[in-house]
């Protein structure tokens, strides 16, 4: 729009001067305009304002009465309520000379400093970002309006770093991170750790950046502009929004977080243009913060809850099995609750820790004997039933069988059944079932055991009783078992993964300690066979997704998460996922997040070994070319000196297992100071 | 000729049982053959109905190339026979059934203890099981006891067993791990060794001898063989529960 205003008023009053001239493009432009076009940026920048705030022209016309004299006087109401329907930038304002004064009033606040009252509203701790230029009015909001405290400004050194930090936290902590990215090139970064979120069912609180008024880019925002930043992830995110004025903003903002903590749990994603987060706004605008409330998570169905009790009552052989049950530290106690008031056989997958490792009932270690011997098996949130009851045998000829009974009654509780995405193909194989409840597992199991301790008679319970010791003595066997196979190779170097955990655990077992990551290597599996896991925040599962490279910034983001309970947070980290994105390490170390890193370093990415051996088999032939682009040798990686060249106490290689307790000893000193540190063992593939 | 085969093509048929056929109801392999079809239909009855398990298996026994002569074919009986279902796909023993070592039995013995019903265990009447099946069984079971074809190499066999991954599932001692069970030392017999390492039937993918010749599978078990006793668990204060 164009209006006619005295260029000396404008230039003379610059404190009512609220116009969007925050990029450079548009400042050059004004460089070479017409003095008589300076008038013209008044009205638009006033009109931008109100647009900002309310996305309305009814809006826009109600809060301009509202704002002040300075800025009422330069004001034709009536014009301005037509010019709020035109575009926000037109060639006359482009055409525009620069204004006398370019910052913002003593009675104005930016955009993003409501935004920032919004998400401390939302009670983020952190915000995990790398720096970019389609967020630097929320970056500079958080650090100089919100205090860079609640939430603070976590530097990160790449974006799939920033998401998988919030993945490790939320497992943590139980409440999510906000990551900040570019719409296009951060959000690419950050694309496959989204999808870890997505498949783990953790909130990630995604932040986008972008210009997405066209007229007013700058050069670098051409790259980084995009129309529909969220459509790149929108197959594996739960929602997104991109607000066009901050009133949508704060309720979309608000309305995020209460879809991503609903289960199923997933990440979202907000799109905040860029002048959106810079324009200026009044201070007394009276824009409210909406309240958050996060629904309670759904209940299963009574009658359905009350059948499977009966069915679980009368069962010779009930399986209870989870695997994302435990979506706060109260779900271990409700199923420790059920198995003992049934005395039935537990399996815990590992998602999430669901049971404790050492509880006579936990028949995780002999889940291959367990479930062809159940007739009812319960599986609570399952990611995948189908590869509960069934194998598939990956040979030239796949091939599939029944592990369980044919008459064997199986029961599904799952807030999984609430949500399913489509492209991406996460949610397996469908199982059929007898019973299926589609609940959040967590919520349902106050119900489903009340209905168990009603229906359980004392002749059952005499049954329950015996089965339950015949359960405590094969538990009991299968620990031993473990404990003799540990002692295999146990001199040997490089040093056997049964003897690296061993290592860690006697280090570890008297602390409050977390193992925060574990990621697939069998330095994952040997904890859970040797050590004594009994709280929540002990076990933090897997990627979800099966990305590699969330190992080590989740382990950081957990550990983030735990530094303020006095946690001892340990890794064992594998050298294939830490080479995806090492300067997390700098992140640990520039913000003192106490970690213990175990480099648990067979110099190559093993799985994929097996992967192309299995088709060398398959296909009769060379066999022992195998390991080609697959071992990361020639040189070896000096992961104790790249860690201390990114600010972290190392210590190693440490091939010899006499060395490793003493290092590992001097190791958890420095963490115990609040700071983190690596030791480099090498060590066998399994 | 009714073979079992499953879909891999090897030749096995792959059965789960319930822990004890005592208790719980048997399970055959999903496979899709008309004589796999049959033997699961055999295995799906209970130890209660014993009686329709015998003239099914009997029916099944009597399907049984009886001619055959390669020792493959044992573990063809003793899948088409439901030996398997507790013994496992080469009489290896499972959770259900103990190990078949007939080379502690002379074949008379062997025939007398499948004639005769043990605590957890049916008896076979030669109408259902046939001496000449039994005969055939016996001799494949004792073929598993056979010594390598060619002797060892420990230093060739240590190389071998790398440079064709056996490392990648069983760990570079041989000790195993999440993926592959330990393999030494004390091994299981050679025949069985290399039968298994042969034709697999779970997850390990098959060496054939195009790939690993005898001599190479009798380096690599020497290597195997070859691994020393682990210290005792009692002398590592570091497992200690």
């Amino acid at each position: 729009m164009t209006r006619q205003t005295d260029p000396k008023q404008a230039s003379s009053k610059p404190s009512g001067d609220s116009r969007d001239a925050s990029t450079d493009l548009i400042h050059r432009q004004r460089l070479d305009a017409s003095p008589q076009s300076v008038a013209d940026m008044k009205l638009p920048s006033i009109e931008r304002r109100t647009f900002l705030k309310t996305g309305t022209l009814a809006g826009a016309a109600a809060l301009a009465g509202a704002t002040d004299a300075s800025r009422a006087q330069s004001t034709d109401s009536a014009a301005a309520g037509q010019g709020a329907t035109t575009p926000i930038m037109t060639a006359q304002d482009e055409a525009m000379p620069p204004a006398d004064v370019q910052v913002m009033s003593a009675d104005e606040r930016a955009g993003s400093d409501y935004m920032v009252d919004v998400f401390k509203s939302l009670d983020f701790e952190y915000f995990c970002s790398n720096p970019g230029s389609s967020f630097r009015g929320l970056h500079e909001s958080l650090i100089n309006y919100g205090g860079n405290t609640n939430p603070e400004f976590i530097t990160c050194l790449h974006e799939e770093s920033s998401v998988a930090m919030a993945h490790g936290y939320f497992k943590a902590e139980g409440k999510p991170l906000a990551i900040m990215a570019h719409g296009t090139v951060g959000l690419q970064h950050a694309a496959m750790a989204i999808y870890n979120a997505w498949c783990d069912r953790v909130p990630v609180y995604v932040i986008l950046g972008n210009h997405g008024d066209a007229a007013l880019r700058r050069g670098a925002e051409w790259y980084h502009g995009v129309q529909d930043a969220a459509n790149m992830v929108r197959d594996y995110t739960k929602w997104d929004d991109t607000p066009w004025s901050l009133t949508h903003f704060a309720e979309s903002a608000v309305r995020a977080y209460k879809i991503a903590m609903t289960p199923p749990m997933a990440p979202v994603v907000l799109t905040l243009d860029g002048h959106l987060q810079e324009g200026p706004i009044a201070k007394n605008d009276g824009l409210p913060i909406p309240r958050l409330t996060v629904p309670a998570p759904p209940q299963g169905e009574s009658g359905a809850v009350e059948e499977t009790a009966r069915l679980l009552v009368e069962a010779e052989y009930p399986v209870l099995v989870a695997d994302r049950l435990a979506r706060t530290p109260a779900g271990v106690g409700l199923l420790v609750e059920l198995a003992e008031l049934l005395q039935a056989a537990v399996i815990d997958q590992g998602s999430r820790l669901n049971f404790p490792s050492r509880h006579p009932l936990n028949q995780s270690l002999r889940a291959g004997a367990v479930i062809p011997e159940a007739d009812v098996i319960v599986g609570f949130e399952l990611t995948d039933f189908w590869g509960t009851v069934n194998a598939l045998r990956d040979q030239l000829h796949r091939s599939v069988r029944r592990v369980a009974s044919p008459s064997a009654k199986l029961i599904s509780v799952t807030a999984g059944d609430l949500y399913f995405g489509s492209n991406y193909q996460d949610f397996r194989r469908m199982q059929e079932v007898d019973i299926a409840i589609a609940a959040d597992a967590e919520a349902t199991l106050p119900a489903l055991i009340e209905a168990v301790r009603r229906l359980a008679d004392r002749g059952r319970q005499r049954a329950f009783a015996e089965r339950g010791e015949r359960l405590a003595e094969a538990s009991a066997a299968a620990a031993h078992d473990a404990r003799v196979a540990a002692t295999y190779a146990w001199d040997a170097s490089p040093v056997s993964t049964a003897r690296l955990c061993s290592e860690i655990w006697a280090q570890i077992r008297n602390e409050d300690w977390s193992l925060v990551s574990s990621y697939y290597s069998d330095g994952g599996a040997w904890p859970r066979k040797l050590w004594n896991f009994d709280r929540h925040h002990q076990w933090l599962g897997h990627a979800g997704g099966g990305g590699i490279g969330y190992g080590a910034p989740a382990s950081v983001g957990a550990a983030l998460a735990n530094r303020k309970h006095g946690r001892f947070s340990v890794s064992i980290q594998t050298d294939g996922d830490m080479m995806y994105a090492p300067g997390v390490l700098w992140t640990a170390a520039h913000h003192s997040i106490p970690l213990l890193c175990v480099m648990n370093n067979n110099r190559a990415y093993h799985m994929e070994v097996m992967h192309v051996q299995r088709i060398c088999n398959a296909r009769n032939r060379d066999i022992d070319r195998a390991r080609v682009g697959s071992v990361i040798t020639d040189p070896d990686i000096d992961y104790a000196g790249m860690a201390r060249s990114l600010g972290v106490h190392a210590e190693g290689p440490i091939a010899d297992p006499v060395e490793l307790g003493p290092a590992l000893e001097r190791a958890v000193a420095v963490v115990k100071s609040g700071e983190p540190a690596l030791v480099d063992v090498v060590t066998q593939v399994r | 000729m009714v073979r079992g085969n499953d879909s891999t093509g090897n030749g096995i048929v792959e059965s789960r049982t319930s822990a004890g056929c005592c208790n719980g109801t048997l399970d055959g392999a999903a496979t899709d053959s008309g004589a796999g079809k049959h033997v699961r239909a055999i295995l799906r009855m209970t130890r209660r109905n014993v009686a329709v398990v015998l003239v099914a298996v009997a029916a099944t026994a009597t399907a049984v190339d009886l001619n055959a002569q390669e020792s493959a074919d044992g573990a063809q009986l003793l899948a088409q026979s439901g030996c398997a279902v507790c013994h496992g796909t080469d009489g290896q023993g499972t959770a259900a059934g103990p190990n078949l070592d007939a080379s502690a039995l002379s074949l008379d013995e062997f025939i007398a203890s499948v004639r005769q019903a043990t605590r957890t265990m049916p008896a076979y009447a030669a109408e259902v099981l046939p001496d000449e099946v039994l005969t055939q069984m016996h001799a494949f079971l004792g073929s598993q006891t056979a010594e390598p074809v060619a002797a060892g190499r420990v230093d060739v066999g240590a190389e071998l067993y790398s440079d064709y991954g056996c490392y990648s599932c069983h760990a570079d001692e041989a000790q195993g791990g999440q993926h592959g069970p330990r393999l030494g030392p004390d091994p299981i017999t050679f025949a069985r060794f290399s039968w298994y390492t042969r034709h697999p039937t779970r997850t390990m993918p098959p060496y054939s001898a195009v790939v690993l010749t005898d001599q190479d599978m009798a380096d690599i078990y020497a290597f195997v063989e070859a691994q020393p006793p682990p210290p005792p668990l009692e002398s590592i204060p570091l497992l200690a529960p």
